[in-house]
């Protein structure tokens, strides 16, 4: 049975060193605890095994093996060195020749971007006879370049002229000019077909030259206009009714008569 | 009243060399002084105490010869490299063993990521146990008392070499090379606490190992 005591004794041999001599209370406590006998004999026998390791030798040519390791190491620093100094030299030069590269490219975007005065043509005067539409606002957003006639509509009085310059406006029929991109099924249809990539320029800016200051005729708007008739395919004709809505301006189509921005699709779907 | 060159000049009794002064009676910080300033020989003779110890540490550590002699000299190349910023703060035997240890365990971890197949891993039973003897077939006892004592030494490399690595340096350190527990405990990093009871386990793994040869 293993008892605190022998536990120290175990602890006590297991830090003693090789071939040392037992102290009397060791070997008292040996002679009377066969376990621990036991154990130092194995413990003495083991590092007796041990022991019998022989060292071993370096090879002879150790010393000329590690001497030539050491002057490839050398070498390779040597080498290494003259790379850090080449990248010390050419680092200047390389910063100065990113630099250059940025701004010839920032140049070129520039370029491509930017849209230049002497190519905006300015839209047809167009000499606006507002049949009463509220144009009492200065600067109008519009994203159409048809000439805009004098319209003379029903129950409409015939305003002030209003010179109106389009500003980024691009002339449709003329050249193409950056910004605008002609679709190629589009133009497959007709020479003259052109569409606008608004994502890349931004709408025309309509700007009222004169304030007007005449009168503001307010256009009726026909409820039965605001109804839709769609035949459904079977025989059935369902009618929606659309609530007035009015966004301070009309539709104003070449016909030189104001309508109302409805129209039946009875027959046509 | 001499003036002091260095602060290394008040640790541990060095003496500084000159190309005069015999390098064979310097001390190890004084070899390491005369390295820093270009002495080539103190690092011959440096590396002619404790080449053939590093090797037997490392071969012990790694049961391979040429491994052993090859990372001997990586261990005295990194020597030779940071003596300008080696510490006199342990004995020179401590900071080189130290080297010696890290490189042998490095070596031992890549060696577990490989998986090499040894030649003696024939051998060995198939749950990771000791190592089979290899028996020549004829079966004759052994006579020769040279070839029991060799076969038994290469009964306790085997032994040793399956020990973990963290018992394996500990007792190679104490019992092969003969190491304090303080200088052990220096040379790994760890308390002499732990090296105690590793060396302990250690033991205990060889005795089970070993029983036959005991």
């Amino acid at each position: 049975m293993i008892t605190n005591k022998c536990k120290t004794i175990r602890q006590e041999l297991e830090e003693a060193d090789a071939g040392h001599e037992p102290g009397d209370n060791l070997a008292v406590h040996l002679r009377g605890c066969s376990d621990c006998r036991a154990f130092a004999s194995e413990q003495s026998a083991l590092l007796g095994l041990i022991g019998t390791l022989e060292p071993v030798v370096a090879p002879s040519d150790f010393d000329f093996r590690l001497r030539a390791r050491l002057a490839r190491e050398r070498s390779r620093e040597q080498n290494g060195a003259g790379l850090r100094s080449f990248l010390r030299i050419s680092r200047p030069v390389a910063a100065a020749a990113l630099v250059l590269l940025v701004a010839v490219v920032g140049v070129v975007v520039k370029n491509r971007l930017t849209v230049t005065p002497s190519h905006t043509t300015v839209a047809p005067a167009a000499t606006v006879m507002v049949p009463g539409a509220t144009l009492g606002g200065v600067s109008i957003a519009t994203t159409s370049d048809h000439e805009v006639g004098n319209t003379g509509g029903v129950g409409t009085t015939a305003g002030p002229k209003h010179t109106v310059a389009v500003i980024g406006s691009r002339d449709v029929a003329g050249q193409n000019n950056r910004g605008q991109r002609v679709d190629p099924a589009l133009g497959r249809r007709g020479p003259g077909t052109v569409t606008r990539e608004f994502g890349l320029t931004p709408a025309s800016i309509v700007v009222s030259e004169t304030d007007y200051s005449g009168p503001v005729v307010r256009v009726p708007l026909d409820p039965r206009a605001l109804q839709i008739s769609i035949d459904d395919g079977r025989g059935e004709t369902r009618t929606i009714s659309l609530p007035r809505v009015s966004f301070g301006s009309q539709r104003l189509v070449a016909t030189q008569s104001f309508m109302p921005t409805v129209s039946t699709t009875k027959g046509v779907w | 009243m001499d003036t002091l060159s260095s602060i290394d000049d008040l640790s541990l009794g060095a003496v500084a060399l000159t190309p005069d002064v015999a390098v064979g009676s310097a001390s190890d910080h004084a070899l390491l002084e005369a390295i820093r300033a270009g002495n080539e020989d103190a690092f011959t003779e440096l590396v002619a105490r404790y080449r053939n110890p590093i090797t037997s540490y490392i071969y012990r550590m790694t049961s391979d010869y040429d491994g052993a002699v090859d990372l001997a000299q990586e261990t005295f190349v990194r020597v030779y490299r940071a003596a300008d910023r080696y510490q006199t703060n342990y004995a020179f035997s401590t900071y080189i063993y130290r080297i010696a240890t890290n490189l042998a365990i490095s070596e031992l971890r890549k060696r577990k990521r490989r998986k090499l197949v040894s030649l003696t891993g024939f051998f060995q039973s198939s749950d990771g146990g000791e190592p089979r003897e290899f028996q020549p077939s004829d079966g004759q006892p052994l006579q020769d008392v040279v070839l029991i004592d060799t076969e038994r030494r290469a009964a306790v490399q085997r032994a040793i070499g399956t020990l973990p690595d963290k018992y394996r340096a500990p007792l190679i350190l104490r019992d092969v090379e003969g190491k304090s527990y303080d200088e052990i405990s220096h040379i790994l990093g760890t308390s002499e606490g732990t090296v105690k009871s590793r060396i302990s386990r250690a033991r205990g793994f060889l005795r089970d190992k070993m029983r036959a040869y005991l």
